[in-house]
């Protein structure tokens, strides 16, 4: 079953210049989708607007086979049942880590709480405030917050890109496996193809507000013909050579 | 900016209606001036353009050069000086070069007289020195832009001081290192830098000298203030008062203007400290002269000042202080207090409105009701006597209702008044924090399936707190000083601190305005100092 089938999809915040250009694509129940590309290249603004924090200027997103946005709807974000992680955690500072990941519960807070501060290993930390917390704790904390309310679509905006090199490494598989345990489908931008090729099933280029491709993250570099495709695909073999030499130099 | 969206049906709220219907209504003043103004001139404004006009231009221009030189160097200078230099009691001192503001520019004009005047405190201490002099004239448009000037420089000292303390020490160190001379790192670095703060302040000062009435009217200097009250008060002419208004508004549009070119020019992208690491050198041998830069406007807009209010409260104690005086501080207190609470809601209202609003049109909306923080206060009470009285003729004449009573017998269009006139004091002070905010922790909540409303209450309203207090202590002292408009539309059973002691002075009876003066000076000492602490505090 899809989870989200968005068609010919355009925003503009100018009425002039186009953030995002006809983009059409669907996403399979369950999946990790990676979206990947440069800045300005639109892919936050594409976030924005599945999770309905902007209004696109043309075109569809159907969320789990219902409209929730065209030209004459708009489901208010509340109403999406879309979780959203931002790049800055965005953790609400004068509440402690159990009042922020409960924010969103109506019922069984304490329980569902618990539960969550185990699943993220946090146990200890529940009365803890964000500025207490390391970088990687506030992102495991923000996503317990957003998986709380368990949402049908798990949206993530560059999860890894304030962290240092092995905490990433570690974050990127520790999220995948609390993903995959649930069954929770995903999508998470990045500007770093290793983190798509990490934890990803699917992968979406894009480019100056265009779909370039989406296929499989095994196809990734398949058969490419774009010339934005074959620089990152050389740029990706010239780093994966540099580190085999550096591993076999040693 | 579009005023058309080809989504309007799908994109409009109620939030937007809310907006632009909360805007309009407290601008309501400004169109009325400039629906008025096509309504042809007034009987008395030939005699007023042959006899006055060009006095009142002149005067208040030179008024604003005059105050403009000496709040930017006595403001720059003691900004300079008290985060450059350390020296014993530096953090009181700085605290006492705020305490002029503490002090309406109307009340420092009359202490001067009594300093300065016939048989003057100050008289008569030369005298006693052996020094044979009869006064000094203060009552000349020098001497009123000398009490401007003590009066107003802290608008100048506390955004120039604020942003001289920002400064990350690595800007001077370079400057040194590349060869610089103190005095050269002053006029070519620290200076300019500090441009866009220096700007703001004068401004402020400005608006503050257009918007004087007691000083001026005191001194017997013709001003556009003085004069829109004159022509509507002794000549009864409205209509030309009007005309002077639409004048005034001109010349605070030229201003703004200015202050907006100026500083569109002079933005930049630096580092700068959230709080104060400033080094600082200790002052030593001939430096130590630079401390008087620093005390005189302390003693010339606060010490000499409130020495004389004190003489004279010594004087007058046991006529003024009684049960009457009593009620006046409630009123004047009460009356604050009431339109503080308003506006700060107002102001929430709108920024919260205008947010939620998902056509970006009705955004502009609420730049129009803050307008009244660039106006006069003078042409901000006609505007709102002209356009109470179409209101009441209106009810009178289509549905036979007498509401006069409504508008002149209750303070329902002071209040008014007031929210037009600071409106962009609490707006703005709470609108810059909710942009420091950003937008991230509301729409989390939003996608935690949590409304706007509860949002509001449980995420923005916590975090915005200490800048809601500050607006709200802010408005307070606006509203304790502000005369003019008071003047103007108080009801006949109402009275204020400011009214009352501006009514004793014009009586003749200036020792006896000292002790609501004083009164007026310690309320507002007590929350300045307040703010300061609490800010220094956040730091």
């Amino acid at each position: 079953m899809k989870i989200l089938e968005i068609n010919d999809l355009s925003k503009s915040y100018d009425g002039k210049n186009n953030a995002l250009k006809d983009c059409s694509f669907s996403i399979e129940s369950g999946k990790i989708c990676a979206i990947v590309g440069e800045s300005g290249s639109g892919k936050s603004t594409l976030l924005k607007l599945i999770a309905g924090l902007e209004r696109p200027s043309a075109g569809q997103i159907k969320i789990k086979g219902k409209v929730v946005s065209n030209d004459d709807i708009i489901v208010s974000p509340q109403k999406r049942n879309v979780g959203l992680v931002f790049q800055d955690f965005a953790l609400f500072p004068h509440l402690t880590v159990k009042e922020n990941i409960s924010f969103g519960l109506k019922k069984d807070k304490t329980k569902k709480v618990d539960e969550l501060l185990k699943k993220i290993k946090m146990e200890g930390y529940g009365n803890r405030y964000p500025s207490e917390l390391s970088g990687g704790q506030e992102q495991r904390v923000s996503i317990a917050r957003t998986l709380a309310l368990n949402p049908e679509l798990l949206l993530l905006d560059e999860p890894f890109s304030s962290l240092d090199t092995n905490l990433k490494s570690d974050l990127r598989q520790e999220i995948k496996q609390i993903i995959k345990d649930i069954g929770q489908s995903m999508i998470f931008i990045t500007h770093d193809i290793f983190d798509a090729l990490d934890i990803a099933d699917e992968i979406i280029f894009l480019k100056e507000g265009n779909i370039i491709r989406h296929s499989s993250i095994r196809n990734a570099y398949k058969d490419v013909e774009n010339e934005y495709l074959k620089k990152s695909m050389k740029e990706l073999k010239s780093n994966a050579e540099r580190i085999l030499k550096a591993v076999n130099n040693k | 900016m579009r005023f058309y969206s080809k989504h309007f049906k799908r994109d409009f709220n109620q939030w937007s209606l809310y907006t632009v219907a909360i805007s309009l209504f407290i601008a309501i003043p400004v169109f009325t001036i400039i629906f008025h103004l096509f309504n042809g001139k007034g009987e008395m404004w030939d005699h007023i353009v042959t006899y006055f006009l060009l006095d009142y231009v002149l005067n208040s221009i030179i008024l604003l050069f005059g105050t403009g030189i000496i709040c930017f160097s006595f403001g720059t200078a003691s900004a300079w000086i008290v985060t450059k230099y350390d020296f014993p009691y530096r953090k009181l001192i700085e605290w006492l070069l705020f305490m002029p503001l503490a002090i309406p520019s109307y009340i420092v004009a009359y202490s001067y007289v009594g300093l300065l005047g016939n048989g003057g405190t100050f008289i008569r201490f030369l005298n006693m020195i052996g020094i044979p002099i009869k006064k000094i004239e203060m009552m000349n448009i020098y001497g009123l832009i000398a009490v401007l000037s003590f009066s107003l420089f802290p608008y100048v000292y506390a955004g120039t001081r604020a942003m001289f303390k920002s400064y990350p020490n690595s800007i001077r160190e370079s400057a040194y290192l590349l060869g610089a001379s103190e005095i050269r790192y002053f006029f070519s670095v620290a200076l300019p830098l500090a441009s866009p703060a220096i700007i703001g302040g004068l401004f402020l000062v400005f608006m503050e000298v257009l918007n004087d009435y007691g000083a001026a009217k005191y001194y017997g200097i013709n001003t556009f203030t003085t004069g829109i009250f004159r022509t509507w008060t002794a000549l009864e002419d409205i209509q030309s008062s009007i005309y002077l208004s639409a004048l005034l508004v001109v010349l605070v549009l030229f201003l703004l203007a200015m202050v907006k070119w100026f500083r569109g020019k002079k933005s930049y992208a630096l580092k700068f400290n959230n709080e104060d690491k400033t080094k600082r050198f200790n002052l030593v041998g001939y430096k130590k002269t630079y401390l008087i830069v620093v005390f005189i406007p302390i003693l010339a807009g606060f010490v000499f000042p409130v020495i004389q209010l004190l003489i004279w409260a010594v004087q007058t104690f046991e006529v003024i202080f009684n049960y009457a005086l009593f009620s006046l501080v409630i009123q004047s207190v009460f009356v604050a207090l009431f339109t503080a609470l308003i506006i700060v809601l107002t102001a929430l209202l709108l920024i919260y409105f205008s947010r939620w609003s998902i056509l970006k049109t009705p955004r502009f909306f609420p730049k129009i009701a803050t307008l009244g923080y660039v106006i006069p206060g003078a042409i901000i009470g006609i505007g709102i006597i002209r356009s109470s009285n179409s209101i009441i003729v209106f009810f009178d004449t289509y549905l036979n209702l007498k509401v006069g009573y409504l508008f002149y017998g209750s303070s329902v269009v002071l209040i008014y008044a007031y929210i037009f006139r600071f409106l962009a004091v609490g707006y703005n002070s709470i609108e810059a924090n909710t942009l420091k905010l950003g937008k991230h922790l509301e729409q989390t909540s939003y996608l935690l399936g949590i409304d706007k409303f509860v949002t509001f209450i449980k995420i923005d309203l916590p975090l915005l707190r200490n800048s809601i207090i500050s607006a709200f202590v802010l408005v307070f002292i606006d509203t304790l000083k502000e005369l003019p408009l008071t003047l103007i539309l108080k009801p006949y059973d109402l009275n204020t601190l400011a009214v009352k002691a501006y009514e004793y002075a014009e009586d003749e009876r200036v020792a006896e305005a000292s002790i609501p003066a004083l009164l007026l000076i310690l309320i507002i000492a007590i929350l300045i100092t307040l703010i300061n602490y609490k800010k220094s505090k956040t730091n």
